[in-house]
């Protein structure tokens, strides 16, 4: 017999809250400093309670669905087509993720610490762990998260706090930095930047309860912007509006200026480490879902085949872009403008789709 | 130019496509022809995407 996995609600979390947050150490805080100027902190206020509110939406339509993920749903709605088409959205938005952040990571690494190797050897690593996790499970990857997302979280709040003595509250004036207009209406679709969310409503078989689920979402956006605002507020009292948009890896940055005395000086080894672990889990949790989807959209009895497949074409995929700033230009006025559709509209259109083709067949029920 | 090193690099891709194609197969087998077609075309892209990789972009 198949053994099922089912895990906790701190696994869940600490998955969810690894997905959103990885992308402080790649481009957050600055994208945030460029839409909100010195109101940043402002903007990721804004967007965090965007993403509460779509989430309570999403939970409170998820109810009669317990134990169900989002394909279980779209073929509810849609039956096959609907499944087929939301499988490939997931597989799309993870595929995404998983290059994208592949070639980033891949990049910075490579212009930080491993200056002489060639792009393709630093991935080569990158493509063996994302293997190596696909091919060990989701319990597997959902205890390594549960293990070393606190230690992530300690280093990088250890950074911030490190920090403290450069930050300077001059620098968020103007308090509406860039405007309201552009925080709150032309900033509104950056609430994509909590796309990750959608990998959430993949787990319900994993977690059983609806209130497991609820709890985990709650828990992991409330973690998780907590975390970004610390991320925009820092960024942007430490380093002044505009000065600030010329730093490539904003968290980097701020790790450098750290000096406590004679004994604590270069802690961007730390930031090396943080930085790398939550790179690693966060492309092989990607990794997993572009398999698990693939799995279960076409109805395929096994993924294991599928892993060396995938991972030869993640890693081909991410090698395509000239530069990586070809990739976070993309990354940020494509992905990040759009996937909102994708992880809040998407959702809620489908489950309303269900709730309503299970009312109709309700009636039939009771008309026979 | 083709290396020594690309030969090597595309007979395994070969061999993974291969085993990938051998799952497609068992799979449409299985009357799965829709999740069949998908691995054929999981088994093509394995080849063709690295080599393009490899012989334009000399990566």
């Amino acid at each position: 017999m198949k053994k099922k996995t089912i895990f906790g609600n701190w696994e869940a979390s600490a998955i969810i809250i690894n997905l959103i947050c990885t992308k402080i150490f790649l481009n957050f805080p600055r994208m945030a400093a460029e839409t909100g100027g010195t109101a940043a902190w402002l903007f990721t206020i804004f967007i965090a309670a965007l993403a509460f509110l779509g989430f309570t939406v999403i939970q409170i339509l998820y109810k009669p669905f317990e134990g169900k993920d989002l394909l279980d749903i779209a073929e509810l709605a849609a039956g096959n087509p609907g499944r087929v088409l939301a499988g490939l959205v997931i597989i799309l938005g993870a595929g995404w993720c998983a290059t994208a952040y592949m070639r980033v990571f891949s990049e910075n690494m490579k212009l930080i610490s491993l200056t002489t190797s060639p792009l393709s050897f630093v991935e080569l690593f990158f493509t063996a762990c994302l293997a190596a996790g696909a091919y060990l499970g989701m319990e597997a990857l959902s205890r390594l998260h549960a293990f070393s997302v606190p230690f992530i979280a300690s280093g990088y709040l250890l950074i911030m706090v490190g920090v403290v003595n450069y930050i300077d509250l001059g620098n968020l004036l103007p308090i509406l930095g860039n405007g309201a207009k552009e925080i709150f209406i032309s900033g509104a679709p950056k609430v994509s930047v909590f796309f990750e969310i959608l990998f959430l409503f993949l787990l319900p078989p994993f977690l059983k309860k609806h209130d497991n689920m609820k709890t985990t979402g709650y828990w992991s956006l409330g973690l998780s912007a907590f975390f970004l605002v610390i991320s925009s507020l820092v960024f942007t009292s430490v380093f002044p509006y505009p000065s600030s948009l010329e730093r490539i890896i904003p968290i980097f940055h701020i790790a450098r200026l750290i000096k406590l005395g004679r004994f604590f000086q270069r802690l961007e080894s730390i930031f090396l480490f943080i930085w790398a672990a939550a790179a690693l889990l966060y492309i092989s949790v990607c990794f997993y879902f572009i398999l698990f989807a693939f799995q279960k959209t076409f109805r395929l009895d096994y993924y294991k085949p599928l892993i060396v497949p995938f991972a030869i074409i993640i890693m081909s995929i991410s090698f395509i872009p000239t530069d990586f700033s070809e990739v976070i230009t993309y990354e940020v006025s494509l992905f990040r403008k759009w996937s909102w559709i994708a992880a809040f509209a998407m959702p809620i259109l489908l489950l309303v789709l269900a709730r309503l083709r299970n009312k109709g067949a309700v009636r039939k029920g009771r008309a026979a | 130019m083709i290396s020594t090193g690309h030969i090597v690099i595309i007979a395994l891709l070969v061999w993974v496509a291969f085993y990938t194609i051998s799952y497609g197969v068992w799979t449409w087998r299985k009357d799965n022809r829709l999740g069949a077609i998908m691995i054929f075309l999981v088994a093509v892209l394995t080849v063709v995407l690295p080599v393009y990789i490899l012989i334009f972009r000399e990566v």
